[in-house]
This record gives C-alpha cells, sequence and structure tokens, in this order.
C-alpha cells in the first residue's frame, strides 16, 4: 500500500515536471520568435517604376504615336498587376510563417 | 546541564535521542518563521532540518539549468524565425525578378508586333507629325 502511494506521489511529480518543462519550452519558444527581428525584402521596381515616355518624330503617323503610348501604358500596369500580386503572396508567406 | 538531566529523567535517553534526531532531520517546528534564522550557519541548519535543506538543494540542481535551457530554446526559436523570414524575403526577391523579366518579355513582343505592323503602314492615309506639332509640344 504504501509503495503504491509512493510510486503514485513520484508519477505524480514527474509528470507535473514533464508539464512544467513543456510549458517553459513553449514560452521560451514563444519569446524568441517574438524576438526575431523581420528581414523585409527589397521592394521591386515594379511598384515604382515611372511610366515611359514616347516622342513623336516628324513624318511619322500620329497613329502609331498612340499605339506606342498604348504599348508603354499596358507595360505600366502589367507592373502594377505584378507588384500588386507580389505584395499579396509575400504577405500570405510571411502569415503562413507567423501563423 | 541540570536542565538536560531533568529531561532525560523525565523522558528517557531513548526519547530525548528520537527527539534530537527529529528535530536534526525534520527541523524544528515553527523555528523556519523566524525571519533570516535558516541564514544563520549552524542553527541555520538546525531549523531548517536536514530534509528540508536536501530537498532544498536538489531542487537548486535540478532547476539550475533551467535558465540556459529556455535561452537555448528561445535562441534556436528566433533563429529559426529568423531564417524563415529570410527565405521568404529571398523567394519573394526571385519572384519579383521573374515577374519583372516576364513583363519586360511581353512589351518588347508588343512593341516588336506594333513595329512590324508599323513597318507594313505605307499608306498615304493617316494624319502626319509636322515640324510645326513637334515646334508646340517641345514647348
Amino acid at each position: 500500500m504504501a509503495r503504491t502511494i509512493i510510486a503514485l506521489c513520484a508519477v505524480a511529480l514527474l509528470s507535473g515536471c514533464q508539464a512544467l518543462g513543456q510549458r517553459l519550452n513553449v514560452a521560451a519558444t514563444t519569446q524568441g520568435q517574438a524576438n526575431a527581428e523581420v528581414i523585409l525584402p527589397e521592394m521591386p521596381e515594379s511598384c515604382t517604376a515611372h511610366i515611359e515616355r514616347v516622342y513623336p518624330k516628324v513624318g511619322e503617323k500620329a497613329r502609331w504615336t498612340v499605339k506606342r503610348w498604348e504599348i508603354v501604358a499596358e507595360s505600366r500596369d502589367q507592373l502594377a498587376d505584378d507588384c500588386r500580386e507580389w505584395w499579396d503572396d509575400y504577405r500570405a508567406s510571411v502569415a503562413q510563417i507567423t501563423g | 546541564m541540570v536542565v538536560i538531566s531533568t529531561i532525560i529523567r523525565a523522558i528517557g535517553l531513548p526519547a530525548c535521542i528520537v527527539i534530537g534526531l527529529l528535530a536534526f532531520y525534520e527541523g524544528v517546528p515553527g523555528a523556519h518563521r523566524v525571519p533570516f534564522l535558516s541564514s544563520v550557519p549552524v542553527i541555520g541548519n538546525l531549523v531548517t532540518g536536514r530534509v528540508h535543506a536536501y530537498a532544498a538543494d536538489q531542487v537548486r540542481l535540478a532547476t539550475a539549468g533551467l535558465v540556459a535551457k529556455a535561452e537555448l530554446t528561445a535562441a534556436k526559436a528566433q533563429l529559426a524565425r529568423e531564417r524563415e523570414l529570410r527565405l521568404a524575403a529571398d523567394k519573394a526577391a526571385t519572384e519579383a525578378r521573374n515577374r519583372a523579366l516576364a513583363a519586360l518579355r511581353l512589351k518588347q513582343d508588343a512593341q516588336k508586333a506594333l513595329e512590324e505592323r508599323i513597318s507594313k503602314d505605307t499608306g498615304k492615309d493617316g494624319a502626319v507629325w509636322t515640324e510645326e506639332d513637334i515646334k508646340w509640344l517641345a514647348q
């Protein structure tokens, strides 16, 4: 009877220690993660790139110039979309890490 | 001396030894509540009792590495987190570069197609920029 009680006490003590150790581990891990420095990526040029310019030349047709402008504008729009998608992807990946 | 011999005579030597041993191992009841008494070298040992002193030693031994271990765990977690974030940043940078290349290619293809179309546009129709236009635009 006494042995059983002693054994039970030992088990209770040990399990208490284990739970404490686990809690300490979790706390330490959380603290370390909170201390972690956030390494931000460089901002892509697509986010800040200015629109190119198309300069008309003497003898060229005006409609060519308009088309060239369109291409330049579309390219800038594409860069803007890229920047948005890039940022969304990056945010998602960071959210996945930090949980 | 008289007091001790009186006590021995009253309760007997074995009982005295038992009480003495009990005090040695378990400490004097209530004495540990007296402030700072347990810090006094010899008396402190008697007050605390062997059992409690031993238990306290064991606790100190068991928890000695606890702080170091926790700090190590924290440092490891911090390092792992920072590595993950750095990887994410690197991945984002690579992705941005690839996107920029794809966008550039798209633009160049469109420009090439347009220039081809322009080279075929040899008719007399359509407005043409004049020197006056350019002068006006330059201002």
